[in-house]
């Protein structure tokens, strides 16, 4: 028997549950009124105003919100989605009750986890292309959108099987996501900040992930961000495969 | 089938289960019967392998379950208290999941077979919310079956339902009982446990106090019906188990 025998199935139903989501309009828009409001408030309205690098606001802008959107929609996703299975429906423990190993709950729940980011980070790049955002085509804005989803949605995964109450989960989305979405370089380059502020945020992912992002082709500065991104991937998902090899009741 | 051996749990400093000792034989059907917080559920989940043990050993089918919990999976179907089931999904994709999820031959044709034994062929492909309760817990139960277990516990299977629905899952019940499969029941109905077992034990304050079949238990304490057995047996009250 494979290690990742049930990955599968466990992905199908996840991907089966979100077609079931999408399926509601308001679901959508609800999920996407977030990085379309910063879209047009800073790139449209107050982006008019200011070039960074020489280059227009908007260039600068968009990968920033696609990296934010993957995150969010990433790590909420798979967090809010363990914490209700867990809590609420009590559907996980159908999965731990399944002879499966740790290693394939992680796969199909973090690859579920990674459709959902990408889908999210896709649709706002379509936003930005339609408001006149023209990218240089790199496969570093693919890769670091894969590496940046996978180890979200594992991060995703290990809050979602450490905490202990739909209460504990929303106080991480808004003390350690929602700060990441303002201060990892989305909204402006991180050297304009002071060093003291600047150099602890380059220990958090979505900045290695915005760099990446914001590069034009596999650059020195994009594989090293690719590089990090990828060591914050390699960490989560061990620790979220630990953390469901030792799950109990 | 199933031994459990001075079992230990505790949920802070309560324990839940104190000092345990129980065998079930292979095909019996056995009933737990005792007030809220007597350690019932606790016992469950410790044979789902769900939750360890703090002290003692539990084994099914020879298999310890803290450390071949993944050979006591392959034995058991478990059907908890809620109806664990995705919602947003219809009871065919519920079924489907849990059969690949366990890897069972030709996983299309046993979920078929099992909606048309549940009675729900015509709703197979419509979400899980629009069922009735009755619908949701025959799901839940034929669910548990798919994989054809040796052990079925069944943690209050009819609470919350109406009497012409729980005789119907009584049905089902005595059906798989007389398949051979273990059934391991608990359940607040005492007449559910004389209707469905051979055997039953009362549980409280998480020690077996007594242990026989109905007729055992009731002449062995004198007592006209074995509602009240338990009742002068079981004093837990109100505490989470």
């Amino acid at each position: 028997m494979s290690p990742l025998s049930g990955a599968g199935p466990i992905f199908q139903r996840e991907i089966q549950l979100y077609r079931a989501k999408l399926a509601r309009p308001t679901f959508v828009v609800a999920a996407l009124v977030t990085p379309l409001m910063y879209l047009v408030v800073f790139g449209l309205g107050l982006g008019r105003q200011v070039r960074i690098d020489g280059g227009d606001y908007l260039t600068f802008l968009v990968p920033g919100l696609m990296g934010m959107a993957a995150m969010h929609n990433a790590f909420t996703w798979v967090a809010s989605g363990i914490n209700i299975a867990r809590f609420y429906h009590r559907t996980w423990q159908i999965i731990m009750l399944a002879p499966v190993s740790p290693l394939a709950v992680v796969a199909g729940t973090v690859a579920a986890g990674m459709a959902r980011g990408l889908f999210a980070a896709i649709l706002v790049g379509l936003v930005g292309l339609a408001a006149g955002w023209r990218p240089e085509p790199t496969a570093a804005i693919p890769l670091a959108l894969l590496l940046e989803t996978s180890l979200f949605s594992a991060l995703g995964m290990v809050i979602g099987l450490k905490t202990r109450s739909t209460e504990e989960h929303t106080t991480y989305t808004n003390f350690l996501i929602t700060p990441m979405g303002f201060f990892c370089g989305t909204f402006f380059p991180l050297a304009s900040l002071p060093s003291w502020l600047s150099a602890p945020l380059h220990l958090l992912p979505l900045t290695h992930a915005n760099i990446a992002l914001r590069q034009s082709g596999l650059t020195g500065d994009a594989l090293a961000a690719l590089g990090i991104l990828t060591l914050f991937a390699v960490l989560l998902l061990g620790w979220a495969g630990q953390m469901v090899a030792r799950y109990r009741e | 089938m199933i031994r459990v051996e001075a079992a230990v749990k505790r949920y802070g400093i309560l324990p839940a289960l104190d000092g345990l000792d129980l065998s079930i034989g292979a095909g019996e059907a056995f009933g737990l019967l005792g007030p809220n917080g007597a350690g019932k559920t606790t016992l469950v989940r410790l044979l789902a392998t769900l939750a360890s043990p703090d002290s003692g050993r539990l084994s099914v089918g020879g298999h310890d379950t803290v450390t071949e919990a993944a050979e006591v999976k392959r034995l058991i179907g478990v059907v908890f208290q809620e109806n664990n089931l995705d919602r947003d999904l219809t009871p065919r994709q519920n079924l489907s999941f849990h059969a690949r999820l366990h890897r069972i031959d030709a996983a299309d044709e046993a979920v078929a077979a099992m909606l048309t034994r549940l009675g729900l062929a015509e709703r197979a492909d419509r979400p899980v919310n629009g069922l009735s309760g009755g619908m949701r817990r025959r799901l839940v139960i034929g669910r548990a079956l798919l994989t054809r277990p040796r052990v079925l516990l069944l943690d209050e299977p009819t609470t919350g339902l109406d009497p012409a629905i729980r005789r119907d899952l009584w049905a089902l019940i005595r059906d798989i009982r007389d398949q051979g499969c273990t059934v391991v029941l608990t359940t607040h109905y005492v007449e559910e446990a004389e209707n469905l077992c051979g055997r039953v034990g009362i549980i409280d304050r998480g020690r077996l106090v007594a242990i026989g079949s109905p007729t055992e238990l009731t002449a062995r304490f004198g007592a006209a019906r074995l509602e009240d057995v338990v009742v002068a047996l079981a004093q837990t009250d109100g505490e989470a188990a």
